[in-house]
């Protein structure tokens, strides 16, 4: 009967607490959202509600279950935690976790390692040495993932997703309570210590996501199990061979972690050597140790310096750093800038272990265990304080050294955990009453356990903790980057249909894009794809989208091109990215549609919200044809000639016309976008830009005639190419020139008075309405700056802002507010350092839709 | 059947039957990947081979554990295995023409059942044993 029971009690926790976690990876399933994160108010009481319960159950002598049983309720609540992380991000944060994933992809889809597929060697793998160094980065993390990915036949993406989360789930808790059981402890302790290796609030987020870092940290926290076996067990070979094993892997899946690894290793050895040293020379044995220690300090530093002999890396050591801390920073380093929430969340765990460092120390038999737990413990705090006091350049983030921490000090919080809760003693019942003997049998109250309570408390502290760590790390890698925090759907949804495209036409393209954007057409197609090549950061594609969204012109895309050769390129814009790049009050329709008119219909919109993206494609192929027609008086003859044109890109098309046989031209009725450049070879001729082309030559020679125009914006309504009247010198300084040739106007400072001196200059405008674009074609002398200013009265419209011009001519587009009548134009050049200053201004247009 | 049982039966097999049952289940992760192009049946056959190679690889270094951890530990020690024989392809493909193919991926993961074969056979534990005393 008392079997029965007892199956069924355990059979009743099992299903109460599965339920609760299905429970709750519903609610974090069914409030995921595509457009923005969003942490449905339910999910982390629920959370914490089951945290609480799995350590009440870990506690808790009365539930009916064996270590096994709430070891695997522990494993539960590992792929909860895991679970609801990786459906809060899906499908995975932004920045390095989709890089690696992209770099999974091409070993996965090419069986190339990225770097190989790279069109330009970098610098560093040119060597043997630097190219097998650049390799080994990541492998063991890449190698996983794409034989996992090759033996189940699941896509790549499915198992970078989940390996991280299933091997930290599965084996973190287990090597957690394996841990502490090997330092002699009973097995209440060695669960408490599996569920808080897991989920300790420091290291909780490197669980989130498959990155080197994270499996370097897993296979730091299997080295220690495996270092700790090899201290104690009699199979000293079998774990000298799994040392290896685990320290080879860890140098190959990140450096600070192989690093770190090597440094417990040559600790725990240290300690070996220590003990047998011990037996004869007690003396010489300590220091022995000291320096060990010492020398295992300096690993770090000194591998970090180092590292520039193989790579080009940046780290350095001065003694300046310490001296610009205060003491309050000196003595509390971390804790000096943490709230008291922070504090608390973090500083706990170590403050407990170091308590249970020295109750363990005092009981346990196993003291060279002990000694290497807390040996490891002061090294890695000694590790972080000497990068923190003299580190000026560290070449990994410091918070990651700490980040080792947890799993050397769980195992002692739990023994602490354990002792307070033993220590407390059940009280005694207390009367109300004690006087009236009547009342007391009457009113005899029994107040809950001291034991009880304490119990309580504590698993509702340590639930509270494992709970805060998880939502400072949902609002550090996702609400604060939002809405760039994670890997957006809908960027991976317009990747795919261009891929699509790819497979229907197999016509090669370049992606110029955003770089949430970038990672996930990268993790769709692999990096340096040389089909379907997406621009990485080095490849210039920021500076690029950048580029093309301030200045709203194709010129910039054509450098896209030159990696795979590519005629077509594909721009995906998030909607976000115009806020973030042109400022919060840039009009993202009015943007989407210029670029609709420069590149065409969007090819895709995919999406709503911030993360919504639109799709365009370009065409950069070389175009030639048959222009119109112009008017020439070939020795006053009237002829009419076609012209050809040619070009890459609508936004900068050349139409020329070829004249021979005469001795005067004149050419005249040229389309009003066009803009005169050039008579080849030169010849002698007065030009007004605007209007006519008057020049004398050789009957014998072949003279052409060029233009520019930009065929984006063919309904001009007003411009000005020849700069020869109307223009007034409105200020500032004295010493300027404004000269023009029929073509060009040179406005320029020759010795400005102070830093920052213009000269400006207006023109009246005949009261242009419905104006939508202005156009200005320009260049400038080394730092020129230039602005503009369209007027309606007495009102300014439209600024261009102080802008430095580009040293070759190029055309600057501004959107003009809607419903204006522009009465006046200013143009005005300006020094920037205090140095002369000329802007050569070509044409500038006022056009219509 | 017990995993306990399955174990014994596996960890007991002296003449290499379920380490040729391994071999041939990457065979037909092989076949999978150009025919069936079937994630059950990749999944069906991974299983096997990570069962029979978790519990012979278990039964080397993990004899002093309880049968679930000797089989999670022996799975901990094969996936280690797999990834560093993955990245040493990597790396060896930055000198030499080498694809991390489904071809490569099959060479690693029978090279792995070969070694874990290799470490038994020879009592791999006890030789290292013998020359580290």
């Amino acid at each position: 009967m008392q079997d029965i029971d007892t199956l069924s009690s355990r059979i009743a926790t099992y299903i109460t607490f599965t339920a609760l976690s299905f429970t709750i990876i519903y609610i974090a399933a069914s409030s995921w959202s595509a457009e923005a994160l969003y942490l449905n108010p339910l999910l982390m009481p629920l959370y914490f509600l089951v945290t609480a319960f799995l350590f009440l159950i870990i506690m808790s002598n009365r539930i009916p279950l064996s270590t096994g049983d709430k070891l695997a309720l522990i494993l539960i609540h590992a792929f909860l935690t895991r679970i609801v992380s990786i459906i809060f991000f899906y499908p995975g944060t932004s920045g390095d976790n989709t890089y690696h994933l992209a770099h999974e992809r091409t070993l996965y889809t090419f069986g190339k390692y990225y770097q190989s597929l790279n069109p330009i060697t970098p610098p560093e793998i040119q060597s043997l040495i630097g190219k097998l160094f650049v390799f080994h980065r990541a492998s063991i993390q890449y190698g996983l993932v794409t034989s996992l990915s090759k033996m189940l036949y699941i896509d790549v993406f499915w198992i970078h997703l989940s390996l991280m989360a299933t091997l930290w789930s599965l084996f973190v808790p287990m090597i957690g309570f394996k841990t502490s059981k090997i330092l002699g402890t009973n097995d209440r302790v060695a669960l408490l210590a599996g569920a808080l290796t897991a989920n300790a609030p420091m290291i909780i987020g490197w669980s989130y996501g498959t990155v080197p870092n994270s499996l370097g940290f897993f296979f730091f926290v299997v080295s220690i199990y495996f270092l700790l076996k090899s201290l104690s067990s009699k199979n000293t070979s079998n774990y000298i061979f799994l040392i290896l094993l685990a320290t080879g892997i860890s140098l190959l899946t990140h450096a600070l972690t192989g690093i770190t690894v090597f440094i417990m290793v040559l600790l725990a050895f240290s300690m070996q050597k220590y003990y047998s040293l011990r037996r004869t020379h007690s003396t010489t044995a300590s220091s022995f140790l000291a320096l060990s220690f010492l020398t295992c300090v300096m690993l770090i530093p000194a591998a970090s310096v180092l590292m520039y002999l193989v790579y080009p890396t940046y780290s350095s050591y001065s003694l300046q750093k310490i001296f610009d801390y205060d003491i309050y920073h000196i003595i509390l380093a971390n804790y000096a800038d943490y709230t008291t929430a922070e504090t608390l969340t973090y500083g706990t765990t170590t403050i407990l272990a170091i308590i249970g460092m020295i109750i363990h120390s005092q009981r346990n038999d196993k003291k060279n265990l002990n000694l290497f737990m807390m040996l490891a413990f002061i090294l890695i705090i000694a590790e972080y304080r000497v990068n923190l006091y003299f580190c000026t350049k560290p070449l990994f983030g410091l918070h990651r050294i700490l980040t080792f921490e947890p799993f050397i000090t769980a195992p002692f919080a739990a023994i602490t955990i354990n002792y307070l809760i033993t220590a407390t003693k059940p009280a005694s019942s207390v009367s109300l009453n004690p006087k009236s003997s009547k009342r007391e049998t009457r009113f005899k109250l029994k107040f809950p356990r001291n034991q009880a309570i304490v119990t309580l408390l504590i698993c509702l502290g340590l639930s509270a903790l494992i709970v805060e760590g998880d939502i400072t790390n949902f609002g550090d890698l996702g609400f604060r980057r939002e809405p760039y925090g994670i890997n957006s759907v809908y960027s991976t949804e317009a990747a795919r249909l261009i891929h699509e495209e790819y497979l229907r036409t197999q016509e090669k393209y370049a992606v110029v894009t955003d770089p949430v954007s970038e990672g996930a057409g990268m993790a769709l197609v692999g990096r340096y794809n040389p089909d379907e090549f997406y621009l990485f950061k080095y490849e210039g594609n920021l500076e690029i989208f950048r580029s093309l969204l301030r200045d709203l012109s194709t010129e910039s895309l054509l450098n896209a091109t030159q990696y795979n050769g590519a005629t077509l390129v594909y721009v995906i814009v998030a909607k976000w990215s115009v806020a973030r790049y042109l400022g919060p009050s840039a009009d993202f329709q009015q943007v989407m549609d210029i670029l609709s008119r420069l590149l065409g219909p969007p090819f895709a919109i995919v999406g709503e919200g911030d993360r919504q993206v639109y799709v365009f494609r370009f065409r950069a192929e070389h175009t030639t044809g048959t222009g119109p027609s112009v008017i020439i008086y070939e020795d006053f003859q009237q002829v009419s000639l076609n012209t050809t044109y040619s070009f890459i890109n609508l936004g900068d098309v050349t139409y020329q016309l070829n004249v021979t046989g005469a001795t005067n031209y004149s050419i005249t009725g040229w389309p009003t976008h066009w803009s005169y450049e050039q008579i080849r070879p030169q010849a002698n001729a007065s030009i007004d830009s605007n209007a006519w082309i008057n020049f004398t030559g050789s009957p014998t020679v072949n003279y052409t005639i060029e233009w520019t125009a930009n065929e984006y914006y063919p309904n001009v309504v007003w411009k000005d190419d020849a700069f020869l009247q109307g223009w007034r010198y409105t200020g500032r300084v004295s010493n300027y020139s404004f000269t023009t040739d029929g073509d060009i106007a040179t406005e320029s400072i020759d010795s400005p008075l102070i830093a920052q001196d213009w000269v400006n200059y207006e023109r009246q405008l005949p009261s242009l309405q419905n104006c939508r674009t202005l156009l200005v074609r320009l260049k400038g002398d080394a730092n020129s700056v230039f602005s503009m200013l369209a007027w309606q009265n007495k009102t300014i419209v439209l600024s261009s802002g102080h802008k430095t011009a580009t040293t070759k001519f190029k055309i600057y587009t501004f959107t003009l507010p809607n419903n204006t009548t522009l009465t006046k134009i200013w143009i005005s050049t300006i020094t920037p350092e205090g140095k002369p200053a000329t802007i050569y201004w070509d044409y500038i247009m006022f056009t219509q839709d | 059947m017990e995993l306990g049982k399955l174990e014994e039966i596996i960890a007991r097999d002296d003449r290499g039957v379920f380490t040729i049952l391994a071999i041939v289940s990457t065979i037909g992760m092989l076949i999978n990947s150009i025919t069936f192009l079937s994630p059950i049946v990749g999944a069906v056959l991974t299983t096997i081979y990570f069962l029979v190679n978790s519990i012979l690889l278990g039964n080397v270094f993990f004899k002093e554990e309880n049968t679930n951890f000797r089989i999670l530990f022996g799975l901990l020690v094969l996936l280690m295995i797999i990834a560093l024989e993955g990245a040493s392809l990597i790396i060896i493909s930055a000198v030499f023409p080498i694809r991390f193919d489904a071809k490569a991926t099959v060479a690693i993961l029978n090279l792995a059942t070969i070694a874990i074969w290799f470490m038994r056979r020879v009592r791999f534990a006890k030789l290292l044993m013998l020359k580290t005393s």
